[in-house]
C-alpha cells in the first residue's frame, strides 16, 4: 500500500501518514481540515499545519515552475536502507553519491545538488524554515504530462514563447482565449484541439452554450476530424483506424451549458473528479468553452441581482485557472469580440487567459495574430492555417 | 457530491437575500438550516444539485440524423445532407434572392417520406409579413408531388394535399406574437408527424421597427433562446429569414458606392445560429431552361469546414439545383 513519503517530519509521524491509506495526493491532504488529521494522526495540529503549509509551498512552487500536479510518492514502509538501493526499485533520479539518506527519498528523486542538509534540531523533526523555493523546484522534478499535440506546426511557433522549453506543452497548464468575429475559425480550431487531445488519450470536455450549433452537430463533426486524423496516422489501416476513432470519441464528451451557473457547477464537479483520482494520475484532460463571450454577457447584463454576472464571470475565471494550475488541464476560451473589436467582457476576463490569439478569415484561409501571451511570446506574430474536412491544417499554398 | 457555494447555483434575487441575511455560503451550511433549505426548496433548487449532464461523444455522433433536405443537391452535400436538426439555420439576402421560395421549399421537403430520403414530418411557418402566400405552397407541394410520383413511378399516394395537410401556418404580426409564439405555442404544439422545420419569415421584418438598438438586441436574444430551446428539446431544424444590408456604403443590393452585402442583424445573430447561408445572384447566368441562375454560399457551416457555394433556381415547381 502506498505511503506518504517525509518532508522532513519525524519518524514517528511519518509512521502515522504512511498508515492514513485515504491520504494518497498532496491536494487530499490539503483539503482536509487539520482537526480531522490531527486526530487521525494522532499528532498536535500545530503539526499538521506546519506539514501542509510545507506540502502547499511546494505545491505553488511546482506549479509556477513548470505547471505540472503533484503527488506525493510512495517509500517502502521499511524505509530505505542507507547507501543502499531501497526496495521496490531505485528511486527516480537515482541513488546519490552518498546514499540514500535516512529520512528516506524525497519525492521526485534527488535533487541536483545532492539531498539538503538535515533539518536542525529543536523542533519536532521539521526543518525551522520552509524548504527554499530553489531546492524544491530541484526536488520536485515529476515527469511532463504527455504533449497535448496542436493540429499543424503553424500553430506551436505561434504559441511558443522563449521562457518555455522546447519540449513543454504548450497548452497544458495554461488559458488559451481564441478571439474572432463569425466566423473565423475559433470553433473548428477548438474542435481540432479536442480532436488531438482525444486521439492523445486525454479527455475532452467540451461545454457549449450561448447559442451557435448544438452538442449533436459539434459532436459529428468532432468525429469527422478524428476519422481523418485517425486514418492518416493508421497509413491504411481501416481497423487501426476505426479503433482509434471509436477510442478517442469515447473519452470526448459535450456538456450544453444555459447560463454561467451551468458552466460553474460542471467545472466545480470536474474539478472535485481531478482532486480525487488515486495516483497513478491520468493526462489531464481539455476543456473547451464555447462560446464565452456569448454564455456571459446575457448575465453581465442583468441588472437584478446586482453584480450577480460579475460574480458569476469572476468565479468561473477561478475556477478554470485553479484547473489549469492545480491540475495541468488545457483550458481552451471562445470569445467573439465586440463590434468595434475590442475585447468582449471586460477587463476582468481579458486577464483570464495566459495566451490569447485573434482569428480571422483572410484569402481562403485563417490567419491567428498572437494579441497576449503571458510567457514573453512575439505579440502580433502570425500563423495562417486552413480549415478543411479534416480540422485544421497547415495553409501549405497561403500567402 | 461537490460542496458548491451559493453563489454557483442560478438563484432568484429573494432566495439570494434571504441566504445572505441567514450567513449561508454554501451548501454544506443550508443543509443543517430549515429556512434555507425552505428557500432553496422555494426557489426550485433539489439538494444535492446535479451538475449538468455530459453527453458522451460517441453516442451522440451515432445518433441517426434526419436532415431536411433543401433540393439543391451540391447545397444539401455542403450541408452533409441538408437543413441540420436540433439547429439554426439562417437564410440572408437582398429582397427577390428567393430566400421565401427557399423557406417554402424546405416545409414541403420536411414532409417527404423517409422512403425518398425525407424526414417525414410536419412543418411550421410562422409568417410575419403581411400575408402567407398559400397559393405558392400549393404550387410548391404539387411539385414535390409530382416528382415523388415521377420517382415512384406511380406507386405512390404522397399527393400534394398529403403535403399540405402537414404544413401549420402562424401569422404572428408583431415582436410579442412571435415571442409567444416561438416560447409557448410551438412548444406545445402537438402534431401527427411530429414537426421536423420550424421556419420563420422574416425575423428582421419585425426587429427593423424597433428604435433602440438596446432593446432590438434584447428581443433578438429572447426570441433566439427561445428558438435555440425550442430546437434542442423538442429536436426540428429551425431555419430563420433574415434580410440583407450594406456595410460600409453605398446603396445598391450589388454594393455599389464600395458597400458590402451582410445579413442584417448584426454579429449578434451570426453566433447565435450554427450555419448561415447567405442568397444571391448568379453573376446573370441562366440555365439550361432559361431560369435565372442564383447562388447560395455558405458563409458560416460546422460541416466540412463551412464555406461552399451552389447554384440553383427558383421555378413554378420550386426550388431546384441548377443544372447548366
Amino acid at each position: 500500500m502506498p505511503s506518504l513519503v517525509s518532508l522532513g517530519v519525524a519518524p514517528s509521524t511519518q509512521a502515522k501518514l504512511s498508515a492514513c491509506q485515504s491520504i494518497v495526493s498532496s491536494s487530499s491532504l490539503l483539503s482536509r481540515p487539520s482537526s480531522s488529521l490531527s486526530s487521525t494522526l494522532s499528532v498536535p495540529a500545530a503539526t499538521v499545519d506546519t506539514l501542509k503549509v510545507a506540502v502547499a509551498s511546494a505545491v505553488l512552487e511546482k506549479r509556477m515552475t513548470t505547471g505540472q500536479r503533484l503527488h506525493l510518492r510512495a517509500v517502502p514502509p521499511g524505509g530505505v536502507p542507507p547507501g543502499g538501493v531501497p526496495p521496490g526499485g531505485v528511486p527516480p533520479g537515482g541513488v546519490p553519491p552518498g546514499g540514500v539518506p535516512p529520512g528516506g527519498v524525497p519525492f521526485g528523486g534527488v535533487p541536483v545538488g545532492g539531498i539538503p542538509p538535515a533539518p536542525p534540531p529543536g523542533f519536532p523533526g521539521f526543518p525551522q524554515r520552509l524548504p527554499s523555493a530553489v531546492s524544491l523546484a530541484a526536488l520536485l522534478s515529476l515527469p511532463a504530462p504527455p504533449p497535448l499535440p496542436l493540429p499543424c506546426p503553424a500553430l506551436s511557433s505561434l504559441l511558443r514563447s522563449p521562457s518555455l522549453p522546447l519540449s513543454a506543452c504548450l497548452l497544458s497548464g495554461r488559458l488559451l482565449e481564441l478571439l474572432g468575429p463569425s466566423p473565423s475559425g475559433k470553433t473548428q480550431l477548438a474542435l481540432s484541439l479536442a480532436a488531438g487531445a482525444a486521439l492523445a488519450g486525454r479527455g475532452a470536455h467540451y461545454l457549449c452554450g450561448g447559442g451557435g450549433a448544438p452538442p449533436s452537430l459539434l459532436a459529428q463533426r468532432l468525429a469527422e476530424i478524428v476519422a481523418a486524423k485517425a486514418a492518416g496516422a493508421a497509413g491504411g489501416d481501416r481497423k487501426a483506424a476505426k479503433r482509434a476513432k471509436l477510442s478517442a470519441l469515447s473519452r470526448a464528451c459535450f456538456v450544453p451549458v444555459s447560463s454561467p451557473h451551468d458552466a460553474l457547477h460542471y467545472v466545480a464537479a470536474l474539478l472535485e473528479t481531478l482532486d480525487g483520482l488515486p495516483a497513478p494520475l491520468p493526462p489531464p484532460p481539455l476543456v473547451v468553452l464555447d462560446s464565452a463571450s456569448a454564455l456571459l454577457t446575457p448575465a453581465l447584463l442583468n441588472k437584478e441581482p446586482a453584480f450577480a454576472g460579475l460574480t458569476a464571470m469572476t468565479h468561473l475565471a477561478l475556477l478554470l485557472k485553479r484547473a489549469a494550475r492545480s491540475h495541468g488541464v488545457a483550458v481552451v476560451l471562445v470569445s467573439s469580440p465586440l463590434t468595434d473589436g475590442s475585447a468582449p467582457l471586460g477587463a476582468v476576463w481579458g486577464r483570464t487567459a495566459d495566451v490569447r490569439v485573434r482569428l480571422e478569415r483572410r484569402g481562403g484561409g485563417v490567419v491567428a495574430t498572437l494579441k497576449d501571451h503571458k510567457e514573453g511570446g512575439e505579440r502580433g506574430r502570425e500563423a495562417r492555417f486552413r480549415v478543411g474536412a479534416g480540422g485544421v491544417e497547415e495553409d501549405e499554398g497561403g500567402q | 457530491m461537490c460542496d458548491l457555494p451559493v453563489c454557483y447555483l442560478p438563484l432568484p434575487p429573494p432566495c439570494v437575500r434571504s441566504l445572505s441575511h441567514l450567513d449561508i455560503s454554501h451548501l454544506s451550511d443550508a443543509s443543517s438550516s430549515p429556512p434555507a433549505l425552505s428557500a432553496l426548496h422555494s426557489a426550485g433548487i433539489a439538494l444535492p444539485p446535479a451538475p449538468p449532464k455530459a453527453l458522451s461523444a460517441l453516442e451522440l455522433a451515432r445518433r441517426p440524423q434526419q436532415p431536411v433536405v433543401t433540393f439543391v443537391q451540391p447545397l444539401d452535400e455542403l450541408l452533409a445532407g441538408g437543413l441540420p436538426p436540433c439547429a439554426i439555420t439562417e437564410v440572408s439576402g437582398p429582397p427577390g434572392a428567393g430566400k421565401t421560395a427557399l423557406a417554402l421549399q424546405c416545409c414541403v421537403n420536411s414532409t417527404l417520406p423517409p422512403e425518398h430520403g425525407g424526414a417525414g414530418g410536419a412543418a411550421v411557418f410562422v409568417s410575419t409579413r403581411s400575408q402567407f402566400d398559400a397559393a405558392r405552397a400549393g404550387q410548391i407541394a404539387g411539385g414535390l408531388a409530382r416528382h415523388i410520383g415521377v420517382v415512384s413511378k406511380g406507386r405512390s399516394d404522397f399527393s400534394a394535399e398529403t403535403v399540405l395537410s402537414r404544413l401549420h401556418v402562424f401569422h404572428c404580426g408583431t415582436l410579442a406574437s412571435l415571442l409567444s409564439c416561438v416560447a409557448a405555442s410551438l412548444p406545445a404544439l402537438e402534431t401527427d408527424p411530429p414537426v421536423r422545420l420550424v421556419a420563420v419569415d422574416s425575423l428582421s421584418f419585425l426587429l427593423r421597427g424597433v428604435p433602440s438598438n438596446t432593446e432590438r438586441a434584447l428581443a433578438l436574444a429572447a426570441i433566439m433562446e427561445a428558438l435555440n430551446k425550442l430546437s434542442r428539446d423538442s429536436g426540428p431544424a429551425v431555419l430563420v429569414v433574415n434580410d440583407a444590408t450594406v456595410k460600409g456604403g453605398g446603396d445598391e443590393w450589388a454594393g455599389e458606392g464600395g458597400g458590402e452585402v451582410v445579413p442584417a442583424l448584426g454579429e449578434a445573430m451570426a453566433g447565435m445560429v450554427a450555419t448561415r447561408i447567405r442568397l444571391g445572384e448568379g453573376g446573370g447566368q441562366r440555365d439550361a431552361k432559361g431560369c435565372e441562375v442564383r447562388e447560395a454560399e455558405i458563409i458560416k457551416g460546422v460541416m466540412g469546414g463551412g464555406g461552399g457555394r451552389a447554384c440553383f433556381v427558383v421555378t413554378e415547381e420550386g426550388v431546384r439545383g441548377a443544372k447548366l
